[in-house]
C-alpha cells in the first residue's frame, strides 16, 4: 500500500471521527431538549453529507449507504422542520441516529484496524427507511404516528438469525440464543462473562461458539448469528434465563429448543422509556431554534479554524530533540573546562539560554497535552444508553473537563473510565427508584466524573451515589474465590482491593452479593500501563468512589536523585514520603537480622540499596547514609542510600531491549534518564524494588 | 547479517561491474583484539568506536553486561567480550558500537586493529568440537595470524 493512499485514509479517519464526535454532541444536546433546532438539523445534514461523500470516495459502501439514508431523512426534516416528526416518534428517531453513529464508529474502528467491514447493514437501513415512511405518512396522515410507533416496536426484535440453530451436542437440547448490543464490540468476552454468570445458576452447559475466552475471532460469529448456550434440561435453561436477563449488553435473547420447534420468543429488552427529565422539560415544538445549541455552534466552528492536526510521532520526535537540547545545554554550561574561570558574559548568556530551553521544553510538552473532555463526553452516551436500557434514571455530572493530560495517557484511560462508569450504572446505582427514595436520596442517580491537577498528577474520580460496596459480601466472595483467608482480619481498604484482583469476578451477573468486580483487575492493569494507580473508597449505602491517579505525562517526571557508591538512582517523588537521618539506635533487628525502623507508630523494613543491587562501594554505616521512606502500591518501606543529590525533573528513557531481556523491571529498574552532566541515572519503580514483590530478588 | 553483506555486494556490482567476480566474494571485517585473539566484526554493522567513555553500572544483569553507556542521548548496553567468553576482565578497554537487529549494542574489546577484506571462500567453519559458541567461522590472515568471525546475533541471544 502506497504512503499516498495511507495518508488519504488517515485524513478520512481523522475527519470522520471528528464529525462523529460533533454529531454525538449535537444529538445529546438535542435529546435533552427533545427536539432538533433548525441549526442542528442543518449541521447533521451537512455531516452526513460529508460522511457519505468521503465514504463513497474510499469505497466504504455500507457507510455510504447509511449516511445517505440519514441524509435523506434529515432532508425531509430540514424541508418541513422538526414539526414533521410527531412527539411520539422522537425517542425512536434519536435512538436510530445514536445507533447509526455507533455503527459508524464500529466500522471506522474496523477500517483503522484493517478488518473487513460488516456487510449486514439491512437492519439499520430498514429502520431508517421505516422511520422515513412513518414520518412521511405522519406528515400526510397527521395522527398516524402513535400507531406506527407501536408497529415499529413490534418489529424491533432482531431479524431471524438464519436457519434454526442446531445443538452442538444432542445431550444438551435446550438452548438460549443471545444477541449482544449491536456494535458493542468484544462479543466473545461478553459471551465469556455471560457464561461465568450462568455458572451461579447451573454448572452443566455447553456453548456455541466454544472457546470464546481465548478466540477473539468468535466475536464476529456471535455478532452475526448470536451466542448459543445449550442446557441438558428445560428447568436449568429457564432458571438461567434470569442470568441472561441481567447480564450486561444483552440486546435480546430467546430460548431455542432442538427438534421440537417452539420459538416462544420472549420480549426483548424492556420498551425504551423516555428519560423522564427530558420528557418533563420537553418544550412545545416551536420552529424557533433553541438559543443554547445555536450559540454553541458558531463558537465551536471558530475554534476549529485555529487548529491543525499533527502526527503524534512528529511530536514525539520534537520531544526527543528538545530533551536532548536541554541536556546538552546543561552539559555546555556546567562543563568542567569552565571551572574556576570568571566568565560574566558567558554566565549571563547561559542563564538566558537556560530560561529559553525551559520555555521550549514547556511548550513542546504542552503540545502533547489534550483536554480530557472528549473522553468525558463519551461517557454521556454510555450513561444515557444504560439509563434507558436499565430503566434507571441517572445523570452524569462532569467536572474539570478542561484538565489537560498527555495524549497517550488520555487514550490509555478512556477504556478504564468507561468500564468504571458502566459498573457504576450497572451495579452501583440502585435497581429501582423506590430504593433510592426509601434511602432518602434523589430519585435520579448521579455519577460525578471529575478531573483535577495536583502538581505532577492528574486525579480522575468517578463517584456514584448508589448502594456502595457491601464489604462483608465482598469479603465472603473473596474467601470463596480463594483470594482471602477466612480467619484473617482485613481492613476496609484491603477488602475493597479484593475487587481489583484478577479472578475476583469476571461475570456480569447482578446478584445481591456479586457486588461490582466486573473486570476491575483489567481497569487496574490498564491504568498501571500509563503509570497510574486505582483506589476504591466506598461507604455502604452511600455510594462508591473510584480514584485514578495518573502522571501528567510519562515522558517527564519529578525524581529524587540519590547515589549508592558510584551508581545514581532516581526515585519518583510521588512515592517518597520523607527522608530520614537515623542513628544505630533507631534500627531494630528481627531474628533473621532484617532491619526495621519505627516511624510514626509503625514499623517499616529497611532495605539497603547497596545489597539489593549488589553495588560495590557505598556506605555500610547506617549513620553515614540516609533513609528514604517510600510508599508505592501496597508497600511502604525505607530504602537506605548513600546520599541525596537533590530533586530534579528528568526525561524518562526506556532501557535498551537487551537489558530489559534480563527482566530488570522485576527488580524495580524501570528506565533511565540522562542527567545534566551526561551521566545516566537508573529510575526505580518502588513497588517492584521491594523483594517481597518479586521472586528471587535476593 | 548475510542480507547486509549481500546489499554491499550488490552496490559494489553496480559501481564496478567488471570486478563482480572478485568483489562479490569479499566482506570487510573490523578486527578487535580481546585477550590476544583477533575477532572480526562485519564492518557494515560497526557504527562507531569510542574510547574513554563512562560506563554506568547496571545491577541485576549477568556479569558480562558491564552496564549502559550514553552515546548522544542513545542508551546502549555494554557487553564485555572478555567476560562473555569467560576470560578475566581488563580495565582500559575500547568500545565498539555495533548495530544488531536495529538495536545498538556496544562491545568491550582490548583494542581495535584495522579493517580487512576477507574473501568469503577463505572463511572456514569452526571445528565442531570447539567451545567458542559466539564464533561463526575463522580464517587465516595474509600477514599471519587467525581471524575469528564474531557472530553478533549469537552475542545477543546465545
Amino acid at each position: 500500500m502506497g504512503s499516498g493512499n495511507d495518508s488519504i485514509l488517515d485524513m478520512y479517519l481523522y475527519e470522520t471521527n471528528t464529525l462523529l464526535e460533533q454529531l454525538d454532541g449535537i444529538l445529546l444536546a438535542s435529546e435533552q431538549a427533545d427536539t432538533f433546532s433548525q441549526d442542528s438539523v442543518n449541521e447533521i445534514f451537512r455531516i452526513m453529507h460529508t460522511v457519505k461523500g468521503s465514504s463513497a470516495m474510499m469505497e466504504f459502501n455500507s457507510l455510504m449507504t447509511i449516511a445517505h439514508r440519514i441524509e435523506d431523512l434529515f432532508f425531509i426534516i430540514r424541508e418541513k422542520t422538526i414539526d414533521v416528526v410527531p412527539e411520539s416518534l422522537r425517542p425512536e428517531l434519536f435512538d436510530m441516529i445514536f445507533q447509526a453513529v455507533d455503527f459508524f464508529r464500529g466500522e471506522i474502528e474496523k477500517v483503522e484496524n484493517g478488518d473487513p467491514l460488516s456487510t449486514s447493514i439491512d437492519s439499520i437501513v430498514d429502520k431508517i427507511n421505516s422511520l422515513i415512511d412513518k414520518i412521511q405518512s405522519g406528515a400526510n396522515g397527521g395522527a398516524g404516528g402513535e400507531q406506527a410507533a407501536a408497529k415499529e416496536d413490534a418489529a424491533a426484535p432482531e431479524p431471524e438469525a438464519g436457519p434454526s440453530p442446531e445443538p452442538v451436542n444432542k445431550e444438551y437440547p435446550f438452548g438460549i440464543l443471545v444477541f449482544f448490543d449491536e456494535g458493542s464490540g468484544m462479543e466473545n468476552l461478553r459471551a465469556f462473562m455471560l457464561l461465568n454468570g450462568l455458572r451461579d445458576y447451573c454448572q452443566d452447559f455447553i456453548s456455541f461458539p466454544e472457546n470464546v475466552e481465548n478466540d477473539s475471532s468468535t466475536s464476529d460469529i456471535i455478532a452475526d448469528q448470536g451466542f448459543l448456550v445449550w442446557f441438558k434440561n428445560k428447568d436449568e435453561r429457564d432458571s438461567s434465563i434470569e442470568a441472561v436477563k441481567t447480564a450486561g449488553s444483552v440486546r435480546s435473547y430467546q430460548p431455542v429448543d432442538a427438534k421440537q420447534e417452539q420459538p416462544k420468543a420472549e420480549p426483548a429488552a424492556p420498551a425504551p422509556a423516555p428519560a423522564p427529565q427530558a420528557a418533563a422539560a420537553a418544550p412545545a415544538p416551536q420552529t424557533s431554534a433553541e438559543p443554547a445549541p445555536q450559540a454553541k455552534a458558531p463558537a465551536a466552528q471558530h475554534q476549529k479554524e485555529s487548529l491543525i492536526s499533527v502526527n503524534l510521532s512528529k511530536l514525539d520526535q520534537l520531544m526527543a530533540v528538545v530533551s536532548e537540547i536541554v541536556i546538552t545545554e546543561s552539559m555546555v554550561t556546567s562543563s568542567p573546562d569552565l571551572k574556576g574561570l570568571r566568565l560574566d558574559n558567558f554566565t549571563k548568556s547561559a542563564r538566558d539560554l537556560r530560561k529559553l530551553t525551559d520555555d521550549l521544553q514547556d511548550v513542546s510538552m504542552s503540545l502533547r497535552m489534550v483536554p480530557v473532555s472528549s473522553t468525558f463526553q463519551k461517557m454521556n452516551r454510555i450513561v444515557r444508553d444504560m439509563s434507558k436500557k436499565l430503566n434507571r434514571p441517572a445523570r452524569l455530572v462532569l467536572v474539570g473537563e478542561d484538565t489537560e493530560v498527555d495524549k497517550t495517557i488520555v487514550d490509555g484511560i478512556s477504556d478504564p473510565i468507561m468500564h468504571i462508569v458502566r459498573n457504576s450504572m450497572d451495579h452501583g446505582l440502585e435497581e429501582h427508584q423506590s430504593e433510592r427514595i426509601a434511602a432518602g436520596k434523589d430519585p435520579v442517580g448521579e455519577i460525578v466524573l471529575s478531573a483535577r491537577h495536583t502538581g505532577s498528577e492528574v486525579i480522575i474520580e468517578i463517584k456514584d451515589d448508589g448502594r456502595g460496596a457491601d464489604s462483608q459480601a465482598i469479603l465472603n466472595k473473596a474467601i470463596r474465590q480463594g483470594l482471602a483467608y477466612p480467619d484473617q482480619e482485613y481492613s476496609q481498604k484491603e477488602i475493597l482491593n479484593f475487587m481489583m484482583m484478577p479472578g475476583f469476578s469476571t461475570n456480569t451477573e447482578v446478584t445481591e452479593y456479586s457486588g461490582r468486580g466486573v473486570g476491575l483487575d483489567v481497569v487496574k492493569k490498564n491504568v498501571a500501563e500509563v503509570g497510574g494507580t486505582v483506589t476504591l473508597t466506598s461507604e455502604f449505602g452511600k455510594g462508591m468512589t473510584t480514584t485514578l491517579k495518573i502522571p501528567l505525562t510519562m515522558a517527564i517526571m519529578d525524581g529524587m536523585e540519590v547515589s549508592v557508591g558510584d551508581t545514581l538512582f532516581t526515585i519518583p517523588i510521588n512515592s517518597i514520603i520523607s527522608s530520614l537521618k537515623v542513628t544505630e539506635a533507631d534500627i531494630i533487628y528481627d531474628p533473621a537480622r532484617g532491619e526495621m525502623t519505627k516511624q510514626r507508630d509503625n514499623y517499616y523494613p529497611v532495605l539497603r540499596a547497596k545489597d539489593l543491587f549488589q553495588i560495590e562501594g557505598g556506605r555500610d554505616n547506617i549513620e553515614e547514609g540516609i533513609l528514604i521512606w517510600v510508599e508505592s502500591g501496597e508497600q511502604s518501606y525505607c530504602l537506605f542510600v548513600d546520599e541525596l543529590l537533590g530533586e530534579q525533573q528528568i526525561v524518562v528513557k526506556p532501557l535498551p531491549a537487551y537489558i530489559n531481556s534480563f527482566n530488570v523491571k522485576n527488580y524495580g529498574i524501570s528506565g533511565c534518564s540522562i542527567l545534566g552532566d551526561g551521566s545516566i541515572s537508573l529510575i526505580l519503580d518502588m513497588a517492584n524494588v521491594y523483594p517481597g514483590n518479586t521472586q528471587g530478588a535476593y | 547479517m548475510s542480507e547486509k553483506t549481500m546489499a554491499v555486494n550488490e552496490s559494489l556490482e553496480a559501481v564496478n561491474p567488471e570486478n563482480t567476480a572478485i568483489e562479490a566474494q569479499t566482506t570487510k571485517y573490523m578486527i578487535g583484539i580481546s585477550d590476544g585473539l583477533r575477532y572480526g566484526i562485519d564492518a557494515e554493522q560497526v557504527e562507531t568506536i569510542l574510547t574513554d567513555h563512562t560506563i554506568t553500572h547496571m545491577p541485576c544483569v549477568p556479569e558480562y553486561v558491564r552496564g549502559i553507556v550514553n552515546l548522544r542521548g542513545q542508551i546502549m548496553p555494554v557487553i564485555d567480550l572478555r567476560l562473555r567468553l569467560g576470560k578475566p576482565p581488563k580495565d582500559d578497554c575500547i568500545i565498539m558500537v555495533v548495530n544488531v537487529e536495529s538495536e545498538a549494542i556496544s562491545i568491550l574489546v582490548d583494542s581495535v586493529e584495522k579493517m580487512v577484506d576477507v574473501p568469503k571462500s577463505a572463511i572456514l567453519p569452526m571445528p565442531t568440537q570447539s567451545h567458542q559458541k559466539l564464533v561463526s567461522g575463522m580464517c587465516s590472515l595474509p600477514e599471519g595470524g587467525t581471524l575469528l568471525i564474531l557472530d553478533c546475533d549469537l552475542l545477543l541471544h546465545g
